[in-house]
């Protein structure tokens, strides 16, 4: 049984990439590629709202396989912003709702200025058409 | 602009030496080129290194192994990624087809020719590519005219390069359309997801 991997980075943009091959190469193993590529998505998605947003120094994913699906947790020692609430057009800031299309189970503990630190916890479990093959 | 880095380690199981691709490709910089076709190994268990490579052509009858699931592919599948950076085992079975690799420049990069109104991505688009990308295409949005983006050596995207895809279009008068082409599957799904053709995108796969 494999454990969790648990791994902090900084509140970079270019922090993503590095946080996508950890996520790649621990998903990989549970998941079929379309299920990682969905997986990958949304944890960026997690992890770009902490590093524009929320603003915390660092954050920690932790990656955990759980059965057939895959766990990630992203948190931050910031504050949650709704970027939803934010007027920017109509074009962007479809984040938070690309993740809850993108996972199969999504939980966020949302950070206030009191109360600082957002958890987004995701889960992308292997598609039920699949198992057998 | 960063060069291209073609690299592959391919290592026979009977050997370690590790394989080299040629060295035009080796240092082409050259990102616009098609990429190079590279005769891996002709057969035998070859586990492949993969740095830059995103695209395995595997023949019919090869076994492919990552981690620990394992499945044959029956037959070729264009398209098919290459995990950044995972350590895949290849089995060629059938000697006389050997297994190609293509290999693509998947650092992320972008040209954009306000002439033209084309744009050119490529590798992992995402957040941290954003506010260069942004100011770049900013001079199309007062332009008129289609835009084409060609997303054909994108391996990745997110919402941000959606959020520029949508300002384009938004910037769009009359039957005007921004058109991505060279989509592939994976980015379509994500584009799917998005939603983005009910905001008047085009969109067209890869050949």
């Amino acid at each position: 049984m494999r454990g969790s991997v648990q791994r902090s980075f900084p509140a970079q943009s270019s922090a993503l990439r590095q946080v996508r091959r950890l996520v790649e190469a621990e998903a990989a193993v549970s998941l079929p590629d379309a299920a990682v590529q969905d997986l990958l998505l949304a944890v960026t998605e997690a992890c770009s709202n902490a590093v524009r947003h929320s603003g915390t120094q660092r954050f920690v994913v932790t990656v955990s396989p759980a059965g057939g699906c895959v766990e990630v947790s992203v948190e931050d020692d910031g504050i949650f912003i709704d970027v939803r609430s934010l007027t920017d057009g109509d074009e962007g800031h479809r984040g938070l709702d690309l993740i809850d299309a993108l996972v199969d189970a999504v939980s966020l503990r949302r950070g206030t200025e009191s109360r600082r630190g957002t958890t987004v916890r995701m889960r992308k479990c292997r598609p039920s058409e699949s198992i057998g093959r | 602009m960063e060069g291209a880095s073609w690299e592959v380690n391919a290592l026979t199981s009977t050997s370690s030496r590790p394989y080299k691709a040629t060295p035009g490709h080796a240092q082409s910089r050259d990102t616009r080129s098609t990429p190079p076709d590279v005769d891996v190994l002709s057969a035998g268990a070859v586990t492949l290194l993969a740095t830059s490579v995103r695209q395995a052509v595997p023949p019919p009858g090869t076994h492919l192994r990552r981690g620990r699931s394992s499945q044959e592919a029956s037959r070729p599948r264009q398209g098919w990624d290459v995990a950044w950076k995972a350590r895949w085992s290849i089995r060629c079975t059938d000697a006389e087809r050997p297994l190609r690799v293509t290999l693509m420049d998947a650092s992320p990069g972008f040209e954009v020719d306000a002439d033209t109104r084309r744009i050119c991505l490529r590798g992992e688009i995402d957040l941290d590519l954003y506010d260069r990308l942004s100011s770049a295409t900013a001079p199309l949005i007062d332009t008129e005219g289609p835009v084409e983006c060609d997303l054909s050596r994108v391996t990745f995207i997110d919402s941000s390069a959606i959020r520029i895809f949508v300002r384009l279009q938004r910037s769009r008068t009359g039957d005007d359309l921004v058109t991505l082409v060279g989509v592939k599957p994976n980015v379509a799904r994500v584009l799917a997801t998005a939603g983005v053709s009910d905001l008047g995108l085009r969109i067209e796969g890869a050949r």
